[in-house]
């Protein structure tokens, strides 16, 4: 059972060690259980990486993309993770789509290598839309079957999904309060430090020394989606990560930047995702959630939504 | 014309209401044991399963620790320092 406590902030201590192209980001009110909750979540994100990296040829998830065999059964980790991925694209209505996974390698394969927001001519392929409709999770053999042409990118909600499990288990396995912050998407378990956990909100999550705003969160989830950080120029074209499902290309910039704080870090990063995706629509998507939001435009204006703080000078 | 005999009528009639008080009696009882039967056999037939009565709260019980929550708590604006950062990645 976790607390409803606080912690004192000056008995905060972290770790943060580099993971899946950002950093990790460990925090915990109290010091001596810093370790073992390292040693938690290492387990986890290994647990995941071996499902659902892509970057692996030996994990599920890359096996599966291979396979041409109909129904595959898979770990509790990977089914897990699929049953995430597919709440996410329900809840967003597709915007966040698992199934775009053709359309991001085909994309990433364009980027520069070595330099990939660097400037360059590359030509980018429209490719066809797959739904994620078409897959079918069966609970009883825990096996998923995946309609021949489709290949699955859980890259969005698996960082997500850690997080939260890292968090969660963390907490009941010590009794402290944590936060749990991979790649720029963090989540929140027991009690938090008085005052809430201070999160600076920013472009680019490896940035903590530039401006931003600062907010303080004690449950839950909070998840920035940005199109400025990982991208490249195609011609006169910039091209970003996040991929339109209805379009295969990456999605139009209306918002640059969208943070958005939920129940969970799940919740949240597909929210924040969905917003890029969603454009002009955004706001009265996010707004009829009640997700307490933030977003950037293309040209640096930001509107707040939801119980989201107006922003005041320091 | 012979005249009855007060003595028998009311006899008669005590006769009468005993036997109909037996009816009756026999009636309830065999309906309950009829209801009883007919109980059993349903219960037989289609069983249910027993729940534990819970005070209600508005509370959500989530067995997955990323489903989705009703409850959220907004973020406040503070001057504290930061101890991380949410950004893209």
């Amino acid at each position: 059972m976790m607390r409803s406590t606080t912690a004192a902030a000056d008995r905060l201590a972290g770790v943060r060690w580099p993971l899946w192209g950002g950093y990790a980001h460990l925090l915990v009110t109290e010091p001596e259980v810093l370790k073992p909750a390292r040693v938690i979540v290492d387990a986890i994100v290994e647990d995941v990486d071996r499902a659902a990296s892509l970057f692996r040829d030996d994990s599920e998830l890359s096996r599966l993309n291979r396979s041409r065999n109909g129904s595959m059964r898979v770990s509790a980790c990977l089914y897990e993770l699929l049953q995430s991925a597919l709440r996410a694209a329900e809840t967003t209505n597709g915007a966040v789509d698992l199934t775009v996974g053709v359309a991001v390698q085909r994309h990433a394969a364009r980027a520069p290598a070595s330099d990939p927001t660097a400037s360059s001519v590359r030509t980018v392929s429209t490719v066809r839309r797959h739904s994620w409709r078409a897959l079918r999770l069966d609970p009883q053999q825990r096996s998923v079957d995946v309609p021949d042409g489709i290949e699955l990118d859980l890259g969005a909600s698996a960082k997500a999904v850690t997080a939260d499990l890292a968090a969660r288990a963390v907490a009941n396995q010590t009794g402290c309060g944590v936060l749990v912050n991979l790649g720029g998407d963090l989540a929140i378990a027991g009690a938090a430090p008085t005052g809430g956990w201070p999160i600076r909100i920013a472009d680019d999550h490896r940035n903590d020394n530039g401006p931003g705003l600062t907010v303080a969160l004690s449950t839950g989830g909070l998840a920035t989606s940005s199109t400025t950080v990982r991208g490249w120029w195609s011609g006169d074209r910039w091209l970003h990560h996040i991929v339109d499902p209805v379009t295969g290309w990456p999605a139009r910039v209306v918002w640059r930047t969208v943070s958005v704080a939920a129940g969970s870090c799940l919740e949240a990063n597909a929210a924040a995702m969905a917003a890029i995706v969603m454009g002009h629509n955004a706001p009265v998507w996010l707004t009829a959630r009640r997700h307490p939001s933030r977003l950037v435009a293309a040209d640096g204006s930001v509107t707040t939504l939801g119980a989201w703080p107006q922003e005041t000078a320091s | 014309m012979k005249r009855a005999n007060p003595r028998a009528l009311v006899a008669a009639r005590e006769e009468g209401l005993r036997r109909i008080r037996q009816l009756t009696r026999a009636t309830l009882v065999g309906g309950l044991i009829g209801v009883g039967v007919l109980s059993a056999a349903v219960a037989h037939a289609l069983p249910g399963h027993t729940a534990a009565a819970k005070p209600h709260t508005n509370r959500v019980k989530h067995n997955n620790p990323s489903a989705p929550r009703s409850a959220q708590q907004a973020p406040v604006q503070t001057y504290q320092p930061p101890v991380t950062t949410s950004g893209g990645s």
